[in-house]
């Protein structure tokens, strides 16, 4: 009808937005298997699709580098170094929360720093650089993002 | 032996048999049956011209009737028989035994409902899109991103759908989106507007529709110009039939909209869509109308261009505005293709098996015609019910689709 002089309407735009809503609603199904695709079964049965276009949290288990990698500074045993360098894992992640028990997986922000009593004290930054000090030769401790 | 050269054998005996039944037997009648020379040449000319077409359709026919009409018969035969007993012949038992099954006759309801709604909103919903889509720029790329569901097996699509209706037990991430939407509703301002104001805003638009349908249909009888526009006699009973059904319609949506200002609904609640009775046939639909509606909307897009540009160009003189162009000027022309895309969805309807097999097997009293059969063929083992359920359903798609090679065949012409 654009061809017809004077009949131009002016609801072109409403026309255009709707063919598009009807143009997403048929698509969004179809996205929903092509995103899941890509996805692991676990992923797909625990959050929705949608979820992985968006920051995933997820939670690891990760530990110190091994206890004869301590080093002795001031009369305390140190280890320190990467949690996700020392679990080779992928390191752009960024941590939110972490404790060191599976008990307590959220109890301590980045930068706290974790009384384990005999085992010592452990701090773990939001990039995982962690540091653990401890009076007798450390065992491990589990970080969780 | 190679396989390529098997194949290559095979085609040419499959190709030099052809040539060689239609070659030699031609022979057989000239030369050895009917020749024509000796006392009766003159009757034998006749008889070989006469038996020749016999001759050269006999493949097709032994064809068809092998694999179209033999099946009929038996299924026939079988619907008629108990295998049980050793086939003996039990009248029409099977037939008696079917209809006392309530399964059978939720299937027959569902069947209907699957009837009237699929085509009806597929074909809606194509004639919207074709229409939408015609004028605009990127229209054909809308167009192919709306028809790609037809591509998709019914099967396949019946996953996708699984994966929208999912459902997780309340306190964990939803994974199916339906849920994940509705457990965002939570009966504030935004539930008024997405869950009540909007689903009766949309019942009223449909009954205003039908309002305007039920005029247009009962106008010619009321104004006594049924006899003007070519109508033939039985255009009044069947405008009285449609104006009721749009009455039907019209009372039931306005119904609807009552119950959903009313209606409690379970806020937070996860919801399991597929086992709610009655509406879970609804959810199952969705999923036929999805892959439909790109077929609806491909035919009827090409009969809009193929209206008359002059047509609507002398309604727009004569001052009419955008809807009256639609529905009386394009609508009317397009009638022929819509009624034949209408009949060609009812036949993919009525056979309709994938679906619901796939998706609920007919639990929660979704049963379908062809999942029963299904069910007492194969599962049961009862050969006599479900041959008798199986020639229900041709006897649904018979009429149906003899309308259609009707419509078609004049559509051609």
């Amino acid at each position: 009808m654009s061809s017809i002089a004077g009949s131009k309407s002016g609801l072109t735009w409403a026309v255009h937005i709707s063919v598009l809503m009807l143009v997403l609603l048929w698509l969004f199904p179809t996205v929903g298997l092509f995103v899941s695709s890509f996805r692991t079964a676990d992923q797909i049965s625990t959050s929705g699709w949608w979820a992985a276009l968006f920051t995933q949290e997820r939670n690891m288990v990760l530990r110190t580098a091994p206890a004869d990698t301590q080093k002795q500074e001031d009369g305390l045993f140190v280890i320190d170094g990467n949690i996700f360098a020392d679990n080779d894992e992928s390191t752009d992640a960024t941590i939110s929360k972490w404790g060191v028990s599976s008990r307590a997986i959220d109890d301590y922000v980045p930068g706290d720093t974790a009384d384990m009593g005999e085992d010592g004290r452990v701090t773990v930054q939001a990039n995982g650089d962690y540091r653990l000090h401890s009076l007798t030769p450390a065992r491990f401790a589990p970080a969780t993002t | 032996m190679h396989p390529a050269l098997q194949g290559l054998i095979t085609i040419i005996i499959g190709v030099g048999g052809c040539i060689g039944y239609f070659y030699l037997s031609n022979l057989f009648l000239d030369k050895v049956l009917f020749p024509a020379r000796g006392p009766n040449a003159g009757r034998n000319i006749n008889r070989a011209n006469m038996t020749r077409p016999w001759l050269f359709l006999f493949p097709a026919i032994f064809a068809l009737g092998l694999y179209l009409a033999y099946p009929v018969v038996e299924t026939l035969r079988l619907s008629l028989t108990d295998r049980s007993a050793g086939g003996a012949f039990v009248g029409l038992a099977n037939y008696a035994q079917m209809t006392s099954e309530p399964k059978f006759w939720e299937a027959m309801r569902n069947n209907m409902l699957w009837l009237i709604v699929v085509p009806a909103a597929s074909t809606a919903f194509g004639l919207m899109a074709a229409q939408l889509t015609d004028r605009i720029k990127w229209g054909n790329i809308a167009k192919s991103l709306i028809f790609m569901p037809m591509a998709i097996s019914f099967v396949g699509a019946s996953v996708i759908f699984k994966l929208v209706y999912d459902t997780r037990p309340a306190g964990q991430d939803q994974i199916g989106i339906l849920n994940a939407l509705w457990l965002s509703f939570d009966g504030g301002p935004s539930s008024f507007i997405f869950l009540r104001l909007f689903p009766a805003l949309i019942l009223l638009a449909f009954a205003a529709f039908m309002l305007y349908g039920i005029y247009l249909a009962l106008r010619p009888l009321v104004w006594g110009e049924a006899h003007h526009g070519g109508g033939s006699w039985w255009t009044v009973p069947l405008r009285a039939v449609v104006a009721l059904g749009g009455a039907w319609l019209l009372y039931l949506s306005l119904k609807s909209v009552w119950s959903v200002f009313t209606a409690t609904l379970p806020y937070g609640e996860p919801q399991t869509w597929l086992t709610i009775i009655f509406w879970n046939n609804f959810f199952l639909m969705v999923v036929l109308i999805w892959i439909q509606t790109g077929f609806a909307m491909v035919i009827l897009s090409a009969a809009l261009r193929g209206i008359p540009e002059e047509t609507v160009e002398a309604a727009v003189i004569d001052g009419a505005n955008a809807f009256d162009i639609f529905f009386k000027i394009k609508v009317p022309q397009i009638m022929g293709t819509i009624v034949v895309v209408w009949t060609t969805i009812t036949l993919v309807v009525l056979k309709i098996f994938d679906i619901v097999f796939a998706m609920t097997n007919g639990q929660w009293e979704t049963q379908v015609l062809a999942n029963y059969m299904y069910d007492k063929l194969f599962r049961a083992n009862d050969w006599g019910v479900g041959s008798a359920s199986a020639i229900v359903i041709m006897l649904l798609v018979l009429p149906i689709l003899i309308w259609n090679v009707y419509n078609a065949r004049k559509e051609m012409r």
